[in-house]
């Protein structure tokens, strides 16, 4: 169970933890909102897979008794081995108040079963996840230039605290008001849930078809580099409609394709800094700040 | 541009000439309490001054390098507080002051880069502080050696981060700059084209919006001479200035490379740093140790790209091509009079010790000359050094013909390395 995988020579961890007590299926729900207590209402499952699960829910009052009414997603996570690291990251995250990110609403450990498990409630996104309208099809041209905008916006936000998303892909991308507003989610924990290079050299973080030259050669300090190229194939997929490789990793940190090649139509100005977000040499790549004046330039033309 | 790497003495030796572009000023060259208290305006160069606060000097042993270390532990960023600050009513002379603290400053010196995120932070703070109240047009960050070749690059960038912090709590308004001082013993034996630390030194720097750019620097620990003949490690300073100008549009700043600054700025780097001493031409930790001997004229060859001996190696050059490798500086004026009258040596190239005023007047001015292809547009640069550089080699294979060796005092053979670092670097970036 939950070992590295590799996939064309390529290793990588795809939400696969070692030692971990609980799995989507074994998850004991019951016993997690009877441990949380009635504070909360926990709802519907969003999602579930080898890192955790995260169920929609809200919140009637505050650690200090205060009453509130906020809309979660409560992620329960299964491995405790890296807690400190993620308590300490979420220490930083605790703090941002940022329209493009979701912000971390609660955060603490209940008892299942004898384990300690993690349990973070983030601000509910009312929206739809980005790979979701991509099954249908395309985005237009404007919402691509929107989602670029506010993700690179997320991005230089989160790296001034120098904390990497590593998981930027459509399935983080929440899409809201029109199609004309991005919100990054689940910013930051898994990389610290999952990453150990110290024990597990050669392994990395992300998902396989959006990760950047540097995580696929397990560098263990990414910058905003990484995930401004996993940007960048985010919003190729979402011009073209499907995975600008079809899923190869290996062709894009080795030969990325052109967007005016995958979509001749698209606008040249788009094309172009899109494509240069996929520069194979990191430094060449341009900084979150400069995106968001380019794509709100582009979003205002188009 | 050519900038000079001031010492001691801020005077320009020779007749070099006064429009030098710039200075950099190491923190080694005196204590703080001096530097502080000299007036900048007498020295036209240094009218545009960048201090290098020489953090990558931490390991220096306070045994053997008795004079840099007490100089450099009088900055607060290597020992703060250790001594009090000098005083010109209490101590009258920086000697008295030495006389009195070198003792303790030697004691205090903390033989490595500190590790605590509350030191780093203090030291960086001080570290820009104190260039602020020097007048610098930019700031240095203080940067460790890097002498581990691991991907991680981690201690460099908490120091970066640090010293960007410091600059954010003094609201610093000038363009700031990381050093990446990088040791040859991981550059070599490693192809620069796939180094990994390399690639983690440029996405680092790169991803840092807040930094105008890097001064790099790298530490000759493997080189007997005074210049580098290493291509990995050329073509690793080639490749970091390419990724920096070309790819991230910072700016790069190039010391101890001797005149290889030239073929630098054709690679990018907006300014080389250089002198006429060894010291100033090269970094290397063992130069730092406490050495008695005084330097002697070596005349530098631009045409050659390197030095010829004085003792005859010159006057045989010049019997078989008469003063086609020389160029007529100032100071090198009388000396080509002298070969050409056949009254060499004119007293001022006279080889003894420390005879060097002509000589190094005469290497500022050619260095001088050499960074005035900076203002070149990049393919005008790039082919002007390229035709500087061929032609070098094919003088060194002149020199060979003649029957001059190389030798400490004649370089023949690190041109063709050059050359190759150049067209590699080239190659590399399709130039």
């Amino acid at each position: 169970m939950g070992g590295p995988r590799q996939r064309r020579g390529l290793f990588f961890r795809d939400s696969i933890l070692e030692n971990r007590v609980f799995t989507q299926a074994t998850f004991p729900l019951s016993e997690a909102n009877t441990a949380l207590g009635p504070r909360f209402q926990v709802g519907a499952l969003i999602r579930g897979g080898g890192q955790g699960v995260v169920y929609r829910g809200s919140r009637t009052s505050a650690p200090d008794g205060r009453q509130v009414r906020d809309d979660c997603a409560i992620k329960y996570y299964f491995d405790s081995s890296q807690d400190e690291r993620v308590e300490r990251e979420i220490r930083a995250l605790e703090g941002f108040r940022h329209p493009n990110l979701a912000s971390i609403v609660e955060h603490g450990h209940i008892n299942l079963s004898g384990e300690s498990v993690r349990y973070v409630a983030w601000e509910y996104i009312d929206g739809d996840p980005l790979d979701a309208k991509l099954r249908v099809g395309p985005v237009t041209a404007n919402t691509v230039a929107c989602i670029g905008r506010d993700v690179a916006r997320a991005i230089d936000h989160i790296w001034s605290k120098r904390i990497v998303h590593r998981d930027v892909a459509p399935k983080n991308m929440m899409l809201r008001r029109g199609d004309l507003e991005a919100i990054l989610i689940d910013l930051g924990i898994a990389r610290h849930l999952s990453e150990s290079p110290l024990t597990a050299p050669g392994l990395t973080w992300g998902t396989y078809g959006y990760l950047s030259p540097e995580q696929c050669r397990a560098e263990p300090n990414l910058t905003c580099h990484s995930d401004v190229f996993s940007l960048g194939v985010s919003l190729q997929e979402a011009l073209v409609g499907r995975h600008p490789t079809r899923g190869d990793q290996n062709i894009l940190v080795s030969s990325p394709p052109k967007t005016s090649d995958l979509a001749p139509s698209s606008p040249a100005g788009l094309a172009e800094i899109i494509d240069l977000m996929l520069s194979l040499r990191a430094p060449f790549r341009p900084l979150p700040a400069a995106l968001v004046i380019r794509f709100a330039d582009l979003a205002a033309s188009l | 541009m050519f900038y000079y790497n001031a010492k001691y003495a801020f005077a320009l030796p020779g007749q070099a000439p006064a429009a030098i572009a710039g200075g950099i000023i190491a923190a080694s060259a005196m204590p703080a309490g001096q530097l502080v208290r000299r007036d900048f305006r007498k020295y036209p160069y240094l009218q545009h001054r960048l201090f290098d606060p020489q953090l990558y000097l931490s390991s220096l042993d306070p045994n053997v390098a008795t004079k840099s270390v007490v100089n450099l532990a009088s900055w607060p960023w290597f020992c703060p507080g250790a001594v009090p600050e000098y005083d010109s009513d209490r101590h009258t002379s920086v000697k008295n002051w030495k006389d009195l603290h070198a003792d303790a400053l030697l004691r205090s010196w903390p033989n490595c880069v500190p590790n605590d995120p509350q030191r780093i932070g203090a030291a960086a703070k001080a570290a820009v502080k104190t260039q602020l109240q020097l007048g610098c047009e930019m700031i240095i960050l203080p940067g460790p050696l890097t002498t581990i070749a691991t991907q991680q690059y981690a201690t460099e960038t908490t120091w970066i981060d640090a010293g960007l912090e410091a600059c954010k709590a003094l609201k610093v308004g000038i363009p700031i700059l990381a050093t990446v001082a990088i040791s040859d013993s991981v550059l070599r034996g490693v192809d620069p084209t796939q180094n990994p630390l390399l690639q983690t030194i440029t996405n680092q720097l790169s991803a840092r919006g807040e930094l105008a750019g890097a001064y790099i620097l790298p530490e000759l620990a493997s080189e007997s001479g005074y210049v580098c003949t290493s291509r990995d490690t050329l073509l690793c300073i080639l490749l970091l200035i390419d990724d920096l100008v070309r790819g991230a549009g910072k700016t790069a700043l190039v010391n101890y490379v001797g005149t290889f600054g030239a073929v630098a700025s054709a690679a990018g780097a907006s300014v080389w740093s250089s002198g006429y001493y060894r010291g100033q031409r090269r970094l290397k930790l063992a130069d730092f140790e406490d050495q008695e001997g005084r330097a002697m004229p070596r005349y530098h060859s631009v045409k050659l790209a390197g030095d010829i001996g004085l003792q005859s190696d010159i006057e045989s050059s010049y019997r078989q091509f008469g003063d086609r490798l020389l160029i007529d500086t100032k100071d090198g004026l009388s000396l080509m009079r002298a070969l050409a009258s056949g009254t060499y040596p004119p007293p001022e190239w006279e080889y003894t010790q420390s005879n060097i005023a002509a000589a190094g007047g005469h290497y500022n001015e050619i260095a001088y000359r050499l960074g005035q292809i900076a203002s070149q547009s990049t393919d005008r640069r790039i082919e002007t050094v390229k035709r500087w550089l061929e032609g070098a080699v094919l003088w060194t294979s002149n020199l060979q013909k003649i029957g001059i060796t190389g030798s400490s005092q004649t370089e023949l053979t690190h041109q063709a390395v050059w050359l190759n670092a150049f067209q590699a670097w080239r190659s590399h970036a399709r130039l």
